[in-house]
C-alpha cells in the first residue's frame, strides 16, 4: 500500500479523535439533545483533598463525558442497534422502558406494579384516611376545598398491548391497593375522582385513544376530560363558580406532543424510524363568562399533573397555582418557576391560605403514597395555625 | 484511567498523540512519562508517589548492579531491590489475606484478633513490579546495561500502554526502543487497527458478556440450575479471554502507535491442546516472566524429574496467588500445576497423539473448571458450583437480566474464538495479520473507525441513565 495512505489515514485518526473536544467548544455542528433528565454532577473542585480522595477525577469526568460533543449522536447509535435488532430500547439504570405490541411504550416501573401481589396493610390504609378527612374538615374550616384524582396507569388500561413475556399470568385474581383503597375513600367520604373507572368506562364507549403510545401519562384528550371533571368538583365543594372550558373536538396526526412522547423521548434513537402512531390533540377553548372565578390551586402530586396544569393555564382556569412536585419541588403558575422545596423554612398553613383547593394527584399504583409526606405535617400546620378571620366555611 | 472510557479515548489519547508527534525525538520520552503518570495518578493519586520513588531507588541501585561490580555488593543490593519491591507488593497486595488468615487462627485458640484497616491495593502493582525485578535481573545477570537515565527507566516502568494490565514487557526486549525507535505510518496504521480490535473486544463482546458471567456469578449458588451454571460458565471463560486479550490487543496497539513493539501475549488460547499448549497461548507475557526469572532459576528441566514437577507446581502456586490473594487463587494455580506435571508426566509425543477433535475440547473443558476456581469468591462457593454443573441443584430459569444483546454475544463468540481455525487463510483479519494488498488497508481502515464508533456508542450510553423527569 502506498506510503502517503498510511501517512494520511493516521493524521485522520488523530484529528476525528479530536472532535469530540472540539464540537464541544465549538459546537460547529447543531446537535439535538437527549431526552430524559439525569442526574446533575456538581462543578468538579481542584483542592488537595478531592485530588487525592478521587472525588475531582470522579466528577471532572462524569461532567465531561455529558458535555463531550456528539455524545447524543453516540447514544442514539447504540440505542439503535438495541432497538432495530432486539426491540429493546435502552434507557440505562434511570427511568426503563419496555417495548409492547405495536409499538406501545411502558414504563417498567409500571408494569413492576401491574404484576405486583404487595398490598399496604388494611390499618395503615385506614390511618391515611383518617388522615384525609381530618384534612378535609381544616380546610372546610378555612373555607378551601379538598380533592383527592386518583389517575390511571396505562398497564391497567391498556394492558392489552403488554409484551406477554412481561406479564405475570394469575395477576387478575389478586386485589391491588386501589382496589382496597377505592372503598375506604368512599366511606371515609373523601371528596375523589376516581379516573381509572371513567377511563375504563371511557374505553368501552369510544376509539378515542387515552394514552399515546409513546407516553407514560395520559394524553392531553383524556387529562382534558379530568380537567373539567375537577373544575365540576370544585364548584360543587366551595360553591363558587369557576371558568370552565370546552372541547370542541379532536385533532388526529402523527406529531407527539409534550407527555404524549415522554417514554419515546427516552429511547432515543435515530428519530427517523420510530413509529409514534396516531396522535390526538383535544381542541380546546375557554369558555366566555365574565362572571366565573378563576380559582388559586395548590396541586400535590406526581407528573400527571404537568398536564393538568398546562391544559388549566392554557384555558385560563386558574388564577395561579402551585404544584407540589413529589413535595420535594415547587412550580409555580403561571410564573413558571421551579425550585426545591426547603421543609423547614416551608409555611404550610399560609401556603394553603393563600389558595382556594388543594388537590391531592396520586397514580393508582402508589396510593398508599398519597401526598407524598404532604398531609401530615399540614396537618401539624393547620392545627397549629387559626384559620384568618373573615373566612367562612364552604358548603359542602 | 483506562482505554476503554471515553476520557481516555477522546482526550489523553489525542492530547498525548498529537504532543509526541509535535516534539522532536529528544522529547517524545518525556511526552509518554508524562502522559503515563497523568495516566496513572488519575486512579492512583497517592500510589503514584510511592511509585515515582521506588523507581528512583531501582534506577539508582540498578547501576550498582553492573557485572563490573564486585560480586558480593552487587548480590546484596539485588537482593535489597528485590526484598523492598515484593515488600510493597506483598504489603498491598497479601496483607489483607495474611492478616485475615492470621486472625482465623487466633479465633481458634480464642486470640483476640488483630485490628487493622484494609489496604488499598493500588492499580497494576502486580504488573510493575513484576516489570521491576525484570529490569533488576536483567542488569544483575549482564543481560542489558543499566537504562541510560531515570527519565527512560521511569517510563520503562510507567509507560501507559502496559501499566495496569500488562503485557509484562521484559526490559530486555524494550531496552533499545527506549533510546531509539522509528515511527513508519505502517506502524502507527498497525497500532490503530490492533487498537480497534482490541477496544471491540473488550467493549462490544467482553462487556456483554460480562452482565451473564455477573449476574450467574452474582446468584445464590445453591439454587442455581445446571443449564445457567453452564451458560455463566461459559460466558465468563469467553468474556475472561476477550476482556484480557482486547485489552493487550490496546496494549500493543497503543504500543504501535508510540514506536514501541510489545510482544504478542495471546495466541488463541482457546485452541489449545493441552495445558502446556495453553499456556503457551494465554499470557504469554506472564508465562515467559515466569520460566525465565522462576523456573529456570529454580532448576527448571535440568534437574530430577520429581523435582521438575515440583518446580512446575511452585511456579504455578506462584502465579495463581499473583493473581489475587485468596485461597481460590492459589488452588486454581494448584489445579493449573497439575494437569501440567500430567502433560509432562504423558510426554509431548503421546499427547501429540490425541486426535484433535478430543484434545481440543476436554482442554478447554478443563481450563473452564480452573474458572470456576477464578470467578468464585471462595473455596465453598467453588465447590456448589462445581455441583451446580453436575445438575445437583435447581430448574433451569431464562433470568430477565440476560439482554438479547448479551445472548446474541455469547451465541457468536464460539465463532469468533474457533472461528479462524476454519478460516485461517484469511489471517489478514488476524491482529497478527500482516496485509499488503492494496484494498486491505483501507478496508481495515474503515472497519477500525467503524468498531471504535461502536465502542464509543456503548461506552456514551453505559455512562447515560436518564430519568423519564426530574424528581430528585
Amino acid at each position: 500500500m502506498d506510503t502517503r495512505f498510511y501517512k494520511w489515514a493516521t493524521v485522520a485518526f488523530v484529528v476525528i479523535l479530536w472532535l469530540p473536544l472540539i464540537q464541544r467548544w465549538t459546537q460547529l455542528v447543531p446537535e439535538s439533545g437527549l431526552g430524559g433528565v439525569e442526574v446533575q454532577m456538581p462543578k468538579p473542585q481542584l483542592t488537595a483533598t478531592n485530588w487525592f480522595n478521587g472525588t475531582f477525577q470522579r466528577q471532572f469526568e462524569d461532567r465531561l463525558i455529558r458535555r463531550i460533543g456528539f455524545r447524543g449522536l453516540l447514544v442514539r447509535i447504540d440505542n439503535q442497534i438495541n432497538y432495530s435488532l432486539f426491540r429493546r430500547p435502552s434507557s440505562g439504570r434511570g427511568t426503563r422502558v419496555v417495548m409492547g405490541k405495536d409499538h406501545w411504550l411502558y414504563e417498567q416501573t409500571y408494569i413492576d406494579r401491574y404484576n405486583s401481589s404487595k398490598l399496604a396493610a388494611e390499618e395503615d390504609n385506614r390511618d391515611r384516611m383518617q388522615k384525609l378527612a381530618r384534612l378535609q374538615a381544616l380546610l372546610r374550616q378555612r373555607g378551601k376545598g379538598l380533592l383527592v384524582v386518583v389517575t390511571p396507569s396505562k398497564a391497567e388500561i391498556y394492558p392489552e398491548f403488554m409484551p406477554p413475556e412481561n406479564v405475570v399470568p394469575g395477576r387478575h385474581l389478586r386485589f391491588s391497593d386501589y382496589e382496597k383503597m377505592a372503598p375506604l375513600l368512599d366511606e371515609y367520604q373523601i371528596p375523589w375522582l376516581d379516573v381509572p373507572r371513567f377511563f375504563r368506562e371511557q374505553k368501552k364507549q369510544s376509539d378515542t385513544p387515552l394514552f399515546s403510545k409513546g407516553g407514560v401519562h395520559w394524553n392531553y384528550y383524556s387529562a382534558s376530560l379530568v380537567v373539567t371533571q375537577i373544575v365540576d368538583a370544585l364548584e360543587r365543594q366551595t360553591g363558587s363558580h369557576y371558568a370552565q372550558m370546552v372541547c370542541e373536538g379532536v385533532r388526529v396526526d402523527n406529531r407527539a406532543f409534550g407527555t404524549d412522547n415522554d417514554l419515546g423521548d427516552l429511547l432515543n434513537i435515530l428519530t427517523w424510524t420510530w413509529d409514534q402512531g396516531p396522535q390526538v390533540h383535544p381542541i380546546l377553548k375557554p369558555v366566555p363568562d365574565a362572571a366565573a372565578l378563576k380559582p388559586r390551586l395548590l396541586f400535590v402530586g406526581d407528573s400527571f399533573v404537568f398536564t393538568l396544569t398546562y391544559l388549566m393555564q392554557t384555558n385560563q382556569l386558574f388564577s395561579n397555582a402551585t404544584t407540589f412536585y413529589y413535595y420535594k419541588r415547587r412550580f409555580e403558575y403561571p410564573a413558571g418557576t421551579e425550585a426545591p422545596i426547603d421543609h423547614d423554612q416551608l409555611d404550610l398553613a399560609a401556603e394553603i391560605d393563600r389558595v382556594d383547593a388543594v388537590i391531592l394527584e396520586i397514580n393508582e399504583y402508589w396510593l398508599p403514597k398519597i401526598g407524598f409526606g404532604f398531609v401530615e405535617p399540614a396537618l401539624k400546620a393547620l392545627e397549629q395555625t387559626a384559620a384568618p378571620s373573615g373566612v367562612p366555611e364552604h358548603p359542602l | 484511567m483506562v482505554f476503554s472510557s471515553l476520557l481516555f479515548l477522546l482526550i489523553l489519547l489525542p492530547l498525548t498523540l498529537t504532543l509526541y508527534r509535535a516534539v522532536p525525538f529528544g522529547a517524545k520520552n518525556w511526552v509518554l512519562l508524562v502522559a503515563s503518570l497523568i495516566f496513572y495518578a488519575w486512579g492512583a493519586p497517592r500510589f503514584v508517589f510511592v511509585l515515582g520513588a521506588s523507581c528512583i531507588l531501582d534506577y539508582y541501585i540498578g547501576r550498582k548492579l553492573v557485572p563490573t561490580a564486585p560480586v558480593f555488593h552487587r548480590r546484596a543490593w539485588l537482593v535489597v531491590c528485590l526484598i523492598y519491591n515484593l515488600g510493597l507488593l506483598g504489603y498491598f497486595k497479601y496483607a489483607n489475606f495474611f492478616v485475615e488468615q492470621g486472625n482465623r487462627v487466633f479465633e481458634l485458640f480464642q486470640v483476640h484478633p488483630l485490628a487493622w484497616t484494609a489496604v488499598i491495593l493500588p492499580i497494576g502493582i502486580s504488573f510493575f513490579t513484576f516489570q521491576k525485578i525484570s529490569y533488576l535481573v536483567d542488569v544483575y545477570w549482564g543481560h542489558v546495561p543499566p537504562a541510560r537515565n531515570l527519565r527512560d527507566y521511569t517510563l520503562y516502568i510507567v509507560l501507559f500502554p502496559q501499566l495496569i494490565a500488562g503485557p509484562i514487557v521484559r526490559y530486555h526486549d524494550v531496552a533499545r526502543q527506549l533510546v531509539a525507535r522509528d515511527h513508519p505510518a505502517r506502524q502507527m496504521f498497525e497500532g490503530i487497527w490492533r487498537f480497534a480490535i482490541g477496544m471491540a473486544k473488550k467493549v462490544l463482546i467482553a462487556n456483554p458478556l460480562a452482565e451473564i458471567a455477573d449476574g450467574v456469578f452474582g446468584a445464590p449458588v445453591l439454587g442455581l440450575d445446571p443449564g445457567s451454571a453452564w451458560v455463566g460458565l461459559l460466558a465468563y471463560a469467553f468474556q475472561i479471554y476477550f476482556d484480557f486479550s482486547g485489552y493487550s490487543d490496546m496494549a500493543i496497539g497503543l504500543g504501535r502507535m508510540f514506536g514501541f513493539e510489545f510482544l504478542e501475549n495471546f495466541n488463541r488460547p482457546y485452541t489449545a491442546l493441552n495445558f502446556t499448549d495453553f499456556w503457551r497461548r494465554w499470557h504469554i507475557s506472564l508465562s515467559n516472566f515466569m520460566r525465565e526469572y522462576l523456573y529456570i532459576p529454580l532448576g527448571g528441566n535440568r534437574v530430577g524429574r520429581v523435582r521438575a514437577y515440583l518446580n512446575l507446581w511452585l511456579v504455578f502456586v506462584v502465579s495463581g496467588f499473583w493473581h489475587g490473594a485468596s485461597w481460590s487463587f492459589i488452588v486454581w494455580g494448584c489445579y493449573h500445576g497439575f494437569f501440567l506435571s500430567l502433560d509432562k508426566w504423558i510426554g509431548s509425543a503421546r499427547l501429540a497423539r490425541i486426535p484433535r477433535w478430543l484434545a481440543l475440547p476436554v482442554t478447554f473443558l478443563l481450563v473452564c473448571g480452573g474458572w470456576v476456581l477464578f470467578r468464585t469468591e471462595t473455596l465453598t462457593q467453588a465447590g456448589h458450583y462445581f455441583a451446580a454443573l453436575a445438575g445437583a441443584h435447581g430448574r433451569p430459569i431464562w433470568p430477565d437480566w440476560i439482554t438479547p444483546r448479551s445472548t446474541l454475544i455469547l451465541g457468536l463468540a464460539p465463532l469468533f474464538v474457533w472461528g479462524p481455525i476454519v478460516w485461517s487463510r484469511l489471517s489478514v483479519w488476524a491482529p497478527g495479520g500482516n496485509p499488503s494488498s492494496g484494498w486491505n488497508a483501507p478496508l481495515r481502515y474503515g472497519v477500525a473507525w467503524l468498531l471504535l464508533i461502536l465502542s464509543a456508542a456503548a461506552l456514551a450510553t453505559g455512562q447515560f441513565n436518564p430519568f423519564i423527569y426530574f424528581r430528585f
